[in-house]
């Protein structure tokens, strides 16, 4: 009869032994660790061969000098600025600078007028019945606001809507280039008033007709009903059937 | 006619280690060929040749009058302002003189010489003009130059574009190591940047390599 030999049982750690093991493997790791950045052979990064020319280049090659040049210092450059001009290009009209902190300031009550404006050009457009007066009607938007500084705001909310529908108004060949991003959220009939008034402001109607005449206008717009014969004096829009506004007595 | 302009150049490196005075030759070099330059110069040290302006609209002003005019004026500008507003400014002419002509008739080269001054700077962060500058920069006609202290400071999107890399004297291993993976060069390629004296430089191309 043969005797089995009893299967020694592995003997509980002590917390010295443990703390030891736990060192040894540290340190193997740290040995490890230490052995793979002192390798005479880096190893590449995995996408090197995606970016850089083939190992063959001599240039990739980690034991290859590494090309070095050296730059002139600043005040050996002689030049002025005169020695370098150039006749810029024209434009019909020039890329205007937007100030942030002015923008920030003195452009916020127009812009937000111009809102206004907007709406209420959209109101007198699609009912011409509606007899708000614009004034009255800016003044409703923002209570408090000086009647007798209206006209003033207008003209500037007028030219900032102009601007703002420029790039709608471009295919209607004004030909205006200014780089607003904002764009007013109901393009149809507001841009087309406004571009509208924006061109009569600023002189540029015979453009503007001759381009409406030759283009498609936007379906959405809608022109206000012409001023009854015997109503001129609160008429809403004035012979042209563009909307008019007029001070408030 | 329109000429094609596919340059878009990192000079990477500490401060005092000749990224400026490289930039300035870039931009002279530039200017020579007839381009115009935007240099974003808040040390004002691009000042002797090209002409400082304190805002943009007083740069569009000169711009405007000699062109009424039929007068050439510098072509190069140096603006003590943040590197959006130089961006946006370079954004605003290209759209103006190029992309809205559909040919480039008017490179501009545009320098940021701190790129930390972006107001969202940082790798994870691409501002609208700056996304734009990157998909469009071929139709709007701009060459850009950009210097920053590390490859972090601007997103990785502008490494998949770039036609040129700068780089001077790098302090710690880690920068090292990290100019090698954003450019794709294996580890250790670029150890001698940790020995550079100032004012010299190594130069990454894609396709060419180290030259």
């Amino acid at each position: 009869m043969v005797e089995s030999t009893p299967t020694p049982q592995p003997q509980p750690l002590t917390a010295e032994d443990e703390l030891a093991r736990r060192r040894e493997l540290a340190n193997e790791r740290s040995r490890r660790h230490r052995a793979r950045y002192a390798s005479p052979q880096p190893q590449p990064y995995p996408d090197a061969a995606a970016r850089s020319p083939s190992p063959s280049s001599s240039s990739s090659s980690s034991s290859a000098p590494l090309p070095v040049h050296a730059t002139r210092r600043l005040e050996s450059i002689g030049s002025t600025p005169e020695d370098y001009t150039k006749l810029p290009p024209h434009v019909d009209a020039p890329p205007q600078a937007v100030d942030p902190a002015a923008a920030a300031d003195a452009a916020a009550g127009a812009k937000q007028v111009a809102w206004a404006v907007a709406w209420v050009f959209k109101m007198a457009l699609q009912d011409a019945a509606n007899r708000y007066q614009l004034g009255d009607a800016i003044v409703a938007q923002f209570p408090g606001m000086d009647p007798a500084a209206i006209p003033g705001v207008l003209t500037a909310a007028v030219v900032h809507v102009q601007e703002c529908t420029e790039r709608v108004a471009l295919k209607y060949g004004l030909g205006v280039v200014l780089p607003y991003q904002d764009e007013l959220t109901s393009l149809g009939a507001v841009a087309f008033s406004a571009a509208y008034l924006g061109a009569k402001w600023s002189g540029k109607l015979d453009a503007f007709d001759a381009a409406r005449k030759a283009a498609a206008p936007p379906a959405a717009v809608k022109r206000a009903a012409p001023p009854d014969e015997d109503d001129d004096e609160d008429s809403l829009t004035d012979a042209d059937g563009v909307l008019k506004f007029r001070r408030k007595a | 006619m329109s000429e094609k302009v596919d340059y878009l150049a990192v000079l990477v490196g500490p401060p005092g280690h000749g990224k400026s005075s490289l930039a300035a030759e870039l931009a002279e070099a530039r200017l020579r060929e007839g381009r115009w330059v935007l240099v974003q110069d808040m040390n004002r040290e691009f000042g002797r040749f090209c002409q400082t302006y304190p805002t943009e609209a007083a740069f569009l002003d000169v711009v405007h009058r000699a062109s009424k005019e039929e007068k050439a004026c510098p072509a190069g500008a140096a603006f003590p302002l943040s590197a959006d507003r130089v961006l946006a400014l370079a954004v605003q002419l290209g759209t103006a003189w190029n992309l809205e002509r559909g040919s480039v008739a008017q490179p501009i080269c545009v320098v940021v010489n701190e790129t930390t001054s972006f107001e969202g700077s940082g790798s994870t962060f691409v501002g609208q003009d700056l996304a734009r500058i990157l998909g469009q920069r071929r139709h709007l006609g701009l060459e850009i130059v950009f210097c920053m202290q590390h490859v972090a400071q601007l997103p990785a999107l502008v490494f998949e574009s770039v036609t040129e890399v700068h780089m001077f004297r790098q302090s710690r291993r880690d920068r090292v190591d990290q100019i090698e993976r954003t450019v794709g060069l294996e580890r250790g390629r670029l150890e001698r940047l940790l020995e550079l004296e100032p004012h010299r430089y190594a130069t990454w191309r894609p396709m060419a390599g180290l030259c």
